[in-house]
């Protein structure tokens, strides 16, 4: 009962984030100098166009009117249009989007099943050899990840991989030049081609994925598998875990005490490089040539594209709000003392 | 008053190993007993090697070398399924009370796990053993669902107390349980000690550098310098007159609580020097106001002072007479 008062309590939290979201974006169109119709048309249109474009978006209209209309255009998915291109943002969102995303969700899901593991083993004393071994790495990982960019470990992978070894594909994008993109239903490529069952695509979209989501992995995993290390070795120092062997726990029940004290703060930090990701990629997008949300973001800024730049502000936005949401509710689920209000 | 004995320790020792060529002498060498029932305090400035002398005594560290047998049986030679069925009678109590408690667990999950551990009693039964034990070391039963952060440092001590002693152990180690305490707590905590040591027979290692306090709660006294015993009596004889210069600065540095009496001199200066490969000679000989050429050429055995009382000091008689 009291989860289910909580979880309700955390969701509601969301309408005032969203009301706040709104306004925010809605006042950073107006805050902007010039007229958003003309912003939107371009230089070059004629001044009717404009005008007609005005009224239809109810510029000519009080404040507050205007930011209703403003709320009521992003109900209906109408985010503008990009002068630049001439498209539909809430298009080209469709796919930017998810190339973003799939490349987020599998570098942090490597970074889940490759880097957590091994910055638990080396937190633990003891383990022999694997331990040792365990250790080397984890000590060579964490010198080298705070110091390597991005985009030069990108390019170091693609040079190993696929110039020198030829293992993976070049740089050319989210799939092979020759293949198709499969029909669009997430837009994700890996999960639209499962849909559809095309094996041929999802192996190829997997393998165009693999490189960038190492080098996402490696280099923004670090802060993860920092503070999972640091913490479990704190907790495994802690008094009540030495308590723990004192009363007789079996080792397994013992570690299982220290990681789940050790847990939250490695999510709440997943949680903080998740969100900032969504932007912050940009330079593996780029050196992939994955045409993702933050190669969009910084096109629309260098040609001063105002509605897609807005786009990008309210999806991050949203972004880390949901992701936000997701760690307190992982907080929730593993420390008892949430529901209690019991934290200082 | 005597004490059948139920902890012997012989010859213990524990280093830890640096590298190729260094260690540290955390212990050296130490032998003493305990009785049932009995409370040993054990004293000595930080980094002498108490809380290592403890944690190698239920065996939370492997002792290097030397025996401990307690009741009866073999320690350092237990099994882990042997150790695991000693460790209901065998419990410690930590310093710092709020980090020895899980934070994600209740004050009744924690008193009430070692039950569970341990026993065959089905969950309830351990629930009101748990809460029966905390209501003697003086806790409302309102506290039972709380979390550790939730209470004061006293309850929060209480409850490591009633964690220590709900499978009515036959020894505790208490590792300087009242030293991050304030007074009034700290007086609180010793009188549930006392009172439970009364109650269930129980026996304790009271590690501590307030000697107050393990004069208070102490039936004898060991004092350890740099990883070895450098006197062992009575609390009451040591009290009195002290055989080791180590245990005379110790003893000097705590201020009366009268304060017309003059401040004693004879404080030692200098700090516990290096434990890294000890050299076999007085630990004490660098700070020591009466040393002579002789205490550097040995580690001074265990003189019997007579009425149980031992001192490794080579000049421990002359200082008995008075003559130093």
């Amino acid at each position: 009962m009291r989860s289910l008062i909580y979880i309700g309590r955390r969701l509601l939290l969301l309408v005032p984030q969203l009301l706040l979201i709104s306004i925010a974006t809605f006042v950073l169109i107006r805050a902007l100098p010039g007229d958003p119709a003309r912003l939107e048309l371009g230089p070059l249109a004629p001044q009717e166009g404009v005008d007609q474009l005005r009224r239809q978006l109810r510029l000519d209209q009080p404040l507050p009117q205007q930011y209703l209309a403003y709320v009521e255009r992003l109900a209906q998915g109408n985010l503008g249009r990009s002068w630049v291109g001439s498209t539909e943002v809430s298009a080209d969102l469709a796919v930017r989007l998810p190339a973003t995303l799939e490349l987020i969700i599998g570098g942090m899901l490597l970074v889940a099943v490759v880097l957590v593991p091994l910055a638990m083993v080396s937190a633990m004393p003891g383990g022999g050899i694997a331990g040792q071994l365990a250790r080397k790495v984890s000590f060579g990982y964490g010198l080298l990840a705070g110091a390597l960019p991005d985009f030069w470990l990108g390019l170091v992978l693609i040079f190993v991989f696929f110039s020198l070894l030829g293992w993976a594909p070049g740089p050319e994008g989210r799939l092979g030049i020759l293949d198709v993109s499969p029909d669009h239903v997430t837009g994700m490529y890996t999960v639209d081609a499962l849909i559809a069952g095309d094996l041929a695509t999802f192996w190829s979209a997997l393998a165009h994925l693999a490189l960038p989501c190492i080098t996402l992995a490696f280099v923004y995993g670090a802060p993860v598998f920092k503070m999972v290390r640091s913490s479990l070795e704190s907790a495994l120092k802690a008094d009540y875990t030495l308590y723990a062997r004192a009363v007789g726990l079996r080792p397994t029940t013992v570690l299982r005490y220290a990681m789940r004290n050790a847990a939250p703060p490695s999510i709440v930090m997943a949680g903080v490089v998740s969100g900032y990701l969504l932007g912050g990629a940009v330079l593996i997008e780029t050196v992939f040539n994955l045409n993702g949300l933050g190669q969009y973001a910084v096109q629309a800024v260098t040609t001063a594209d105002y509605a897609p730049i807005q786009a990008f502000v309210l999806i991050s936005a949203v972004f880390t709000m949901l992701v936000y949401l997701l760690v307190d509710l992982a907080y929730f689920a593993l420390d008892p003392r949430v529901s209690r209000g019991a934290t200082r | 008053m005597t004490f059948a004995p139920l902890v012997q320790v012989a010859h213990l020792s524990k280093r830890f190993r640096l590298d190729r060529h260094h260690y540290v002498g955390a212990v050296n060498d130490i032998s003493f007993t305990i009785g049932k029932g009995e409370t040993l305090g054990l004293v000595g400035e930080s980094g002498s090697g108490k809380t290592t002398v403890g944690r190698c005594l239920l065996r939370l560290i492997e002792p290097s070398a030397g025996s401990i047998t307690f009741a009866g049986a073999d320690l350092t030679g237990a099994s882990a399924a042997e150790l695991r069925a000693l460790r209901p009678r065998l419990q410690l109590v930590f310093q710092d009370p709020l980090a020895s408690l899980n934070p994600r667990r209740t004050i009744g999950q924690t008193v009430a796990e070692p039950l569970r551990l341990h026993t065959r009693q089905s969950a309830a039964a351990c629930r009101a053993a748990a809460a029966e034990m905390l209501r003697e070391v003086g806790l409302d039963a309102s506290r039972f669902d709380r979390y550790p952060i939730e209470l004061t440092a006293s309850e929060q001590q209480r409850v490591g107390i009633a964690r220590a002693l709900v499978t009515r152990p036959d020894l505790v180690v208490l590792d300087e349980p009242t030293s991050t305490l304030d007074p009034i707590m700290r007086a609180e905590i010793l009188d549930v000690l006392e009172r439970m040591q009364a109650a269930l027979g129980v026996s304790y290692l009271f590690i501590s550098h307030d000697l107050t306090a393990v004069e208070r709660l102490s039936h004898r006294i060991a004092v350890m310098y740099l990883g070895r015993l450098v006197e062992i009596g009575s609390t009451r004889a040591l009290m009195r007159q002290q055989d080791h210069p180590y245990t005379r600065a110790l003893l000097s540095a705590v201020l009366d609580a009268d304060p017309t009496k003059p401040i004693p001199p004879h404080v030692v200066e200098g700090e516990i020097p290096s434990a890294v490969n000890p050299r076999d000679e007085c630990p004490f000989v660098g700070r020591c106001p009466i040393h002579i050429p002789v205490c550097r050429d040995a580690m001074p055995g265990m003189a019997d002072m007579g009425g149980a009382h031992f001192a490794a000091c080579v000049r421990a008689p002359e200082l008995v007479r008075g003559a130093l």
